[in-house]
């Protein structure tokens, strides 16, 4: 392998890294703070696209603008899924409540399509796709920058967010000890509305930056979510850090390793999260966890 | 200040744990709740902040003339109650600092100064401020908990056992905290195994036994009582030989 054909696999698996990073982190900020997996995170991510499609393809709305539209829908569906059905279930052990996003899952997949359509739809993205920086005689795509150098401004904001706002404060509160939150006056509620949102926009800003390089359908984030799912295991799924980790290391190992056996891409995410589950439970960042009975 | 009648309350339908327990806060006393593990005192603090979802079943809290039964707990927090709760609540990951501020989550405006009369009062906490909290040692996290629960400047305080598994040391510095603090006029209810340092400071004390109030008085009527020498603060007087021996019957009134 040429040295050129090396940094532009690395420049690839930076930027799927930076996919996966970003839906694991979701996953993780959720699970810390209200201990459940979200099946319906790739819906919540399609309905910001969708609507985001729609409004520059169909009604001419700027991008920026529609972008932003998308974020805040998908930010305020997870919110309302949490406060109006998460919240009140009577199930309120994690399985029935997985079970309960699972079910959002399929009917969200399923509504969204019926209004969308399943047919490829060629997402708008701020730069084209095709376009590269030329230096020298090595060839950069505009888009991995863009992808690269977005997520990392996004996590970076998250980790601003979580460390020194007020509510990121009062979410690892929260995700530590909620009875004490709540005895200490903190709107619990609030934190977890706020954090199914924040966990929509980071796994709807993945869906954004990824799909104008894919194509769009109802399937689009099925990919995307396992591998941020298998992210999140790997670096541990009670920390921030481990799924950024996770994210970027899948990421790269998948492009090197895909390609040279192309056939073997699909399982390797899994292989990973076998590896892990066998010699490190916890993940390469996370934190042992003594269960209580 | 704070008024229970008449609380029935547990955790499920089927099991019950305060049957019926009457008691009162008067404003600016410190008041001491006894009883053995599984005699319902936690219960009855989780009751008054509204921790248990659906309870009490029967009974009214009221504070300062307000009716706090089945409000939520972040509502009653606000009302001018605070926590200091059993094993000391501590959010072990984040620091010192972050934990107190924590206490002042609705009371921005006064953070920074009540801060500082905190860490005068614990000058200890000043030096691990940027500590996580789970570093320090079990006197140290009681002093962030009692801090913490000061933090929201509170009328009154609730106290779930704040000496359990502390060293000696912290334990007198605990009960010297808790006086001072109720002489700066804020109402104190104290949980405590202690018996004999609860009643050293409390002006009025309950006995509570299998989720009922057998016994009540002042702290210094308590400490009198044979029952209470008995089983609380562990003088018993076993007669050497003769009808003493059997173990004596015990009643309460």
């Amino acid at each position: 392998m040429s040295l050129e054909q090396a940094i532009r696999l690395l420049i690839i698996g930076i930027e799927v890294g930076s996919i996966y990073a970003l839906v694991a982190l979701s996953v993780v900020l959720l699970y810390r703070t209200s201990r459940v997996l979200n099946f319906g995170q790739g819906e919540l991510a399609l309905l910001a696209c969708f609507l985001t499609f729609t409004l520059t393809s169909r009604m001419g709305v700027p991008l920026w603008l529609s972008f932003l539209a998308g974020l805040a829908a998908s930010a305020v569906a997870a919110g309302a899924f949490y406060f109006f059905l998460m919240r009140r279930a009577k199930a309120q052990d994690p399985m029935g409540l997985l079970i309960l996003t699972l079910g959002f899952s399929l009917f969200a997949n399923g509504g969204l399509s019926l209004l969308f359509g399943v047919d490829n739809k060629q997402m708008p993205g701020f730069v084209d796709v095709i376009e590269t920086w030329q230096i020298g005689n090595f060839s950069i795509s505009k888009n991995s920058v863009l992808v690269a150098v977005a997520g990392l401004i996004l996590m970076i904001g998250l980790y601003f967010f979580v460390q020194k706002s007020k509510i990121g404060l009062a979410m690892r509160a929260v995700s530590q000890n909620p009875e004490v939150a709540k005895a200490l006056g903190i709107p619990v509620n609030v934190v977890l509305v706020s954090s199914w949102a924040v966990a929509a926009i980071l796994g709807s800003a993945a869906a954004l930056l990824l799909a104008p390089a894919i194509s769009l359908n109802p399937s689009l984030m099925l990919d995307p979510l396992n591998k941020g799912f298998a992210a999140a295991v790997v670096g541990g799924m009670t920390s921030l850090p481990g799924a950024v980790l996770g994210g970027y290391l899948l990421g790269i190992i998948e492009a090197y390793v895909g390609n040279f056996v192309p056939a073997f891409k699909l399982a390797l995410a899994f292989i990973l999260v076998i590896l892990v589950l066998v010699f490190r439970p916890h993940g390469l960042l996370g934190e042992k966890e003594t269960r209580r009975a | 200040m704070l008024k229970l009648e008449n609380i029935e309350a547990g955790y499920t339908r089927q099991t019950i744990v305060l049957r019926g327990v009457s008691l009162e806060v008067p404003q600016g006393k410190i008041v001491t709740l006894l009883g053995a593990n599984g005699a319902g005192k936690s219960t009855t603090l989780k009751t008054i902040m509204g921790l248990i979802d659906d309870e009490p079943r029967k009974g009214s809290v009221t504070f300062q003339g307000n009716t706090l039964t089945h409000k939520d707990t972040e509502s009653i927090a606000r009302s001018g109650i605070a926590l200091v709760p059993e094993g000391r609540g501590m959010f072990k990951d984040l620091t010192v600092f972050e934990n107190l501020m924590l206490g002042a989550y609705h009371h921005t405006a006064t953070a920074q100064s009540t801060l500082q009369d905190v860490l005068k009062r614990f000058p200890r906490l000043e030096e691990r401020k940027n500590q996580h909290a789970g570093t320090l040692s079990g006197g140290e996290q009681q002093m962030v908990a009692i801090g913490r629960a000061l933090m929201s400047r509170p009328k009154l305080i609730l106290l779930d056992e704040p000496s359990l598994g502390l060293a000696p040391k912290f334990v007198q510095e605990v009960f010297n905290a808790i006086a001072s603090i109720n002489a700066e006029g804020v109402s104190v209810m104290l949980i405590e195994q202690n018996a004999k340092k609860a009643l050293e400071i409390a002006d009025y004390a309950y006995v509570l036994e299998h989720g009922r109030i057998v016994l009540e008085g002042t702290g210094a009527e308590l400490r009198e009582n044979e029952n209470v020498k008995e089983l609380y603060l562990g003088m018993t007087h076993v007669p050497d030989s003769g009808v003493g021996r059997f173990r004596r019957k015990r009643r309460w009134n």
